[in-house]
């Protein structure tokens, strides 16, 4: 489960990332999106009266009428060729060609149809498709014969007809052709190119459609693989979800996101398989921002450190007043002292993934440092058992990791003692080192109230708090990355004595 | 007299490194921004130009690429010798790239930072 952690996290992150208005738009089932016939209607009849053509009242009125029956029942690209065919004008011809180029890719599509109900589609090249586009555009009767160098892309015997129409994101081709050297009278030719004007909604239409289902059946096949559950809500009312038939979630097991720029639209991600996604997440998040927030300032504030330290160091070597040399010395030392600390920092939050070896009493020594405005007034004692502070225990880990681990039980002692509030106890955190054979044991121990034994199985969840102001994932984070290590926190409580200890048990090298 | 161009907009480091470069007796022009630098640069002679990377107005290797104006490669190589604070890998990566000598601030040993400042052809590659 862990190994796929990052990978969910990336992909809910991605969800956020892409356009809102795609998430609430997702049907809760799949149906097909049919456009509406009344606007569409109106479109066609208007399209119709506004054509200036007079071909003779009845076979316009069939045209118009074939024409509206074509516009209305067709629903795919690859249908149009024969729909065309169709119509009693042009039935002469004995086949069509549609090629289509989506603007940006790099293949367009040739949908072909001939009389003897053969039907095919084939990718045509870029540089082929521009070629003919160009040629298209350029020919004022549109019509072209095969003498052009096209043979491979199109098949077509003797004359043919063919008309460009440049839409916002595709550029279309239509052709009839009759495979043979007749040439189309003036009444197909004007029909032919009449055509475009009528074509060019329905193409709209149909080509957004398409492009738009199979974006949105990406994201809803996503969204409902989803090992977690997800809801999109609108106003409390369920837009979408991957979980059709189940109980509701417990408010308490829910990330909400709001959706940007929606008003009351939000995506929710629950946690059902209790392995803590969204605790990840939030956690991830966090040590990165972290990591990113030290490093600048490393970096931001080294330059001006060394500066100091420079110039210090040069006043001081000239300096003839000895007080004045004190102080100048002084500076220095404050210079690279502030330096060592923020580069310490930013080695403990680096590179996530690297396991480098740490010299485990110094490194305590390091954490604690961190946790000295959350814990300030209460002692720590590092405690040695098994060996000297200055034995050189080494352990290989990933330092990042075990800070984090270190921290939050440290600033969590300090809660735990604060939280008490009583003047009987010693208010002391231990930090104790057990070093056994091959293994050490960090323990962290307060004297605080401990932890009541109803919570006891609790205490690991995430968002189990019984502080005021948590958010219930510090230990739970805690867990997480121990898990990352190999290991796992234990608890007890120090009974009969006050407090509890929370401990981690890593191998050494 | 070796004669060295600072390019550096820490006023206190500028200010230190050109007092300890004259005080083992170099002639040391200073600039704090790229644009001048690069005009410094194509208009005089250096015998080492001292070059840090985050500068106000553009990069340390935006820079060197104008030199290229003037130098080959083998001889920016030499000429150049670029401190950062920011030594990432990235960075490294591109200083070697130049063939040029990088050395990252703050300086563990300034005595011998200088002397490199100072000598003939610097050794190559980052450091």
């Amino acid at each position: 489960m862990e190994d796929q952690s990052p990978a969910r996290i990336k992909e809910v992150k991605k969800f956020l990332s892409s356009d809102p208005s795609e998430l609430i738009s997702l049907p809760l089932k799949v149906k097909p999106l049919r456009f509406s016939k009344s606007t569409f209607e109106k479109k066609i009849f208007n399209a119709l009266k506004n054509s200036k053509k007079d071909p003779g009242l009845e076979s316009k009125f069939l045209f118009k009428e074939e024409l509206r029956k074509l516009l209305l029942s067709t629903n795919e690209i690859k249908e149009l060729p024969s729909a065309i065919l169709k119509l009693t004008a042009l039935n002469s011809f004995e086949s069509c060609h549609v090629l289509v180029h989506e603007k940006g890719k790099p293949v367009g599509q040739n949908y072909f149809y001939n009389h003897s109900n053969y039907e095919e589609t084939r990718l045509i090249s870029i540089q082929s498709f521009n070629s003919l586009f160009n040629l298209v555009k350029k020919s004022k009767n549109k019509i072209f014969n095969q003498s052009l160098n096209l043979k491979n892309d199109l098949d077509v015997v003797g004359n043919f007809l063919a008309k460009e129409i440049d839409l916002k994101n595709y550029s279309v081709i239509y052709l009839i052709s009759r495979n043979s050297f007749l040439p189309p009278s003036d009444e197909e030719q004007e029909l032919f190119q009449s055509l475009s004007g009528h074509l060019q909604p329905l193409l709209m239409k149909i080509l957004d459609k398409e492009k738009n289902d199979l974006k949105k059946e990406v994201i809803k096949k996503s969204l409902e693989n989803f090992p977690e559950k997800i809801f999109v809500k609108r106003n409390s009312h369920v837009l979408f979800t991957n979980h059709m038939n189940e109980e509701p979630v417990e408010k308490s097991h829910l990330m909400v996101f709001p959706l940007d720029g929606i008003e009351n639209t939000v995506m929710e991600l629950s946690n059902i398989s209790k392995d803590a996604i969204s605790t990840e997440l939030y956690h991830s998040q966090r040590v990165s921002l972290l990591g990113e927030l030290l490093n600048t300032l490393q970096h931001e504030l080294s330059n001006p450190l060394f500066g100091l330290n420079l110039t210090g160091s040069l006043l001081a070597g000239d300096a003839e007043n000895l007080e004045t040399k004190e102080v100048l010395l002084d500076i220095c030392l404050n210079a690279n002292r502030s330096q060592t600390i923020i580069k310490n920092f930013s080695n403990l939050y680096n590179d996530q993934q690297e396991y480098k070896k740490i010299q485990l009493y110094k490194f305590i020594e390091e954490v604690i440092t961190l946790t000295k405005s959350e814990t300030k007034e209460i002692r720590k004692i590092i405690e040695c058992v098994g060996f000297e502070p200055n034995d050189p225990i080494e352990l290989e880990t990933n330092s990042t990791c075990l800070t984090q681990i270190i921290f939050n039980l440290i600033i969590n002692a300090a809660q735990a003692i604060k939280s008490a509030n009583e003047r009987v106890n010693k208010n002391s955190i231990i930090i104790k080192l057990i070093q056994n054979d091959k293994t050490v044991t960090i323990a962290v121990m307060d004297d605080g109230p401990g932890v009541k034994s109803e919570f006891a199985g609790n205490i690991f969840e995430p968002f189990f708090t019984t502080k005021d102001s948590g958010t219930g994932l510090g230990l739970s984070i805690c867990q997480n990355l121990a898990r990352q290590l190999g290991s796992k926190i234990q608890f007890q409580n120090n009974s009969p004595f006050a407090g509890a200890t929370f401990s981690i048990n890593l191998p050494l090298i | 007299m070796i004669k060295i161009l600072l390019i550096e907009d820490e006023p206190l480091i500028q200010k230190s490194l050109k007092k300890l470069l004259e005080k083992r007796g170099a002639e040391v022009v200073v600039e704090s921004r790229g644009r001048e630098a690069i005009q410094l640069i194509l208009n005089q002679k250096f015998d080492r130009i001292i070059c840090d990377l985050m500068l106000q107005d553009i990069s340390g290797f935006d820079v060197i690429e104008e030199a290229k104006g003037r130098f080959t490669m083998a001889e920016i190589s030499k000429l150049f010798i670029i401190i950062t604070a920011y030594s990432s890998p990235h960075v490294i990566e591109k200083a070697t790239q130049y063939g040029c000598l990088l050395i990252s601030k703050p300086f563990e040993n300034i005595d011998e930072v200088l002397t490199i400042f100072l000598s003939e052809g610097a050794p190559h590659g980052p450091a």
